[in-house]
Formats: structure tokens, sequence, C-alpha cells
């Protein structure tokens, strides 16, 4: 999803996956840099403390590392029956 | 009918198989307290997410699927109906237990009277939905609703008097997502 949506997202993360703890592997757009317009810098920004603020566990996605990257997404969304969040910015292409 | 009178009279209608969604804060009581089963979900929170939840199941399941739903809650959410209505699973029954208000925080207005959720959810592609306004129907349009090929939602008008209010289901959040898995495999 965008980042955006993470926001939207908020209430289902934390009263749905968290509470019941459901396992959801989520990749989510990495924006908000200076470059990126404004309306994706205030939520983009704060992306990561947002997800820190909830316990949820998160990377960032780096070209060449996308099979290890899957792997880990699942794997911590399994093992800690949690949402999980790679953060896909666009210096992940690779 | 009373909004609890009616989850009532629908878990009586169900098969043992058939998995139920029941939505976040009354409804959820209501169906606890009429009829527990294994294959009942029972949300807390997420409001607006009824029909995605059930949805999910519905696609990965040959069981049908019976989200119980309420206006105030569709209308937060109301992307999950055009989701359902462009994927079409054929085993998704949705119910709306439509009193036109929220009642938990005290009655406020819905725009459930004012916006047609059975037009909305044909317009939103599922092949059959109806309104129900009278209480002598109820019956036979739940009836007719259950026969029909899903994704069919039925828009049942309740009453809005909660004069014996449902006490909470008495499980963990844990321990009611534990049982629905359990059920699931």
């Amino acid at each position: 999803m965008q980042n955006s949506g993470l926001g939207y997202c908020l209430e289902v993360l934390t009263s749905l996956h968290l509470m019941y703890r459901v396992p959801l592997p989520m990749l989510v757009s990495d924006r908000g840099g200076p470059a990126d317009y404004e309306e994706h810098r205030i939520l983009g920004q704060r992306a990561r403390q947002l997800l820190d603020l909830f316990g949820i566990p998160w990377c960032e996605a780096r070209p060449g590392e996308h099979e290890a990257e899957a792997r880990w997404l699942v794997e911590t969304s399994e093992r800690e029956r949690k949402p999980a969040v790679l953060l896909v910015g666009k210096e992940a292409d690779s | 009918l009373t909004r609890a009178e009616a989850v009532a009279l629908v878990l009586s209608l169900l098969a043992e198989d058939d998995f139920v969604v029941a939505a976040d804060g009354a409804i959820s009581r209501e169906a606890y307290r009429a009829h527990d089963r294994a294959r009942t979900f029972y949300m807390l929170g997420s409001m607006g997410q009824v029909a995605s939840i059930a949805l999910g199941l519905a696609m990965t399941r040959l069981e049908r699927v019976v989200a119980l739903d309420g206006d105030g809650n569709l209308l937060m959410g109301f992307g999950g109906l055009a989701t359902v209505g462009a994927i079409k699973p054929s085993n998704l029954y949705h119910l709306v237990l439509d009193n036109g208000c929220y009642a938990t925080t005290g009655g406020q207005p819905a725009l459930s009277q004012k916006v047609d959720l059975a037009a909305a959810a044909v317009g939103a592609g599922y092949p059959w939905a109806r309104r129900c306004f009278s209480d002598d129907h109820a019956h036979t349009a739940m009836e007719s609703w259950l026969s029909a090929k899903g994704p069919a939602l039925l828009d049942l008008m309740v009453g809005t008097d909660d004069p014996d209010p449902a006490p909470r289901v008495p499980m963990t959040p844990e321990e009611m997502a534990e049982r629905v898995r359990a059920a699931l495999t």
C-alpha cells in the first residue's frame, strides 16, 4: 500500500491484527523525502515513528536484497503474530 | 423487530458450517447471547471492516460466509462494499441491521436514513440486494436472501430500542481468534 494508507489502516492494525494477534506482512511505499510532493511529507516522514509507537517491526528495502527482505517480512510477522512492514522507497529498485 | 431479535432470527436460519462475521459493538454481543458458535468471529473494534473480513473468509472457503453488519458500520468502510461487488464471492451473504442511527453512542442519525444501501450494493455489483421495511416480512426476506446467489445483501430495518443490552463477550480477543482459526483447519 501507499504510506498514506497506513493512516487509514491504523484502527484495523491496532484492533484487529495487534489485538487478535493476526500476522500480516505489509509492503508499504516509503515517501516523504525532500524531493517528494508535500502531501507525502507529514505522514511519510513519521512512518517509522508511527510503526515504532505501535510496536510494529519494520525494515527498509535495499537493492539486491529483496529475497532476504521478503523472508524477513513473512517470518517476522508469523513469529511475532503481528503486522511487519517492509518500507519500499525509490532507491529500493534494482 | 429489535436488532437483537433480528440477530437471533438470522442465526436460527443458518447451517452449522456457515461462518459468521459479527460486527463490533452490540451486534457481536447480541450474536453471542443468542447463539454462540465456534464459527462466529466476534469483532471488537475495526469498525467499517465487517464486509472486508467476511470477504477474506469467503475467498478462501467454500462454506457460506454471513456478515452481520450495521448501517453506520457499513458506511464507515464503504469501500468494502465496492470490493465485494467487484470480486463477487458467490458464498458471501451480507445482512445490514439498519436502525438508521449510531445507537451505541446515543442515537445520532446515520446517512443510511438518506442513502439506499441496497441500491449502493447493486451499483457495486452485488447480483442480489433488497431492503425490508416490515417486521412481518423479515423472516421471508431472510429466506429469500439466503437462497439467492451471492454476494447478496439484505438491508433490514430494525428498531432503535435496546431494552435489554447484551453483555460483553466473555472471551479474550486471542481466544476468539484461536477458536475461529481452529474451525478453519
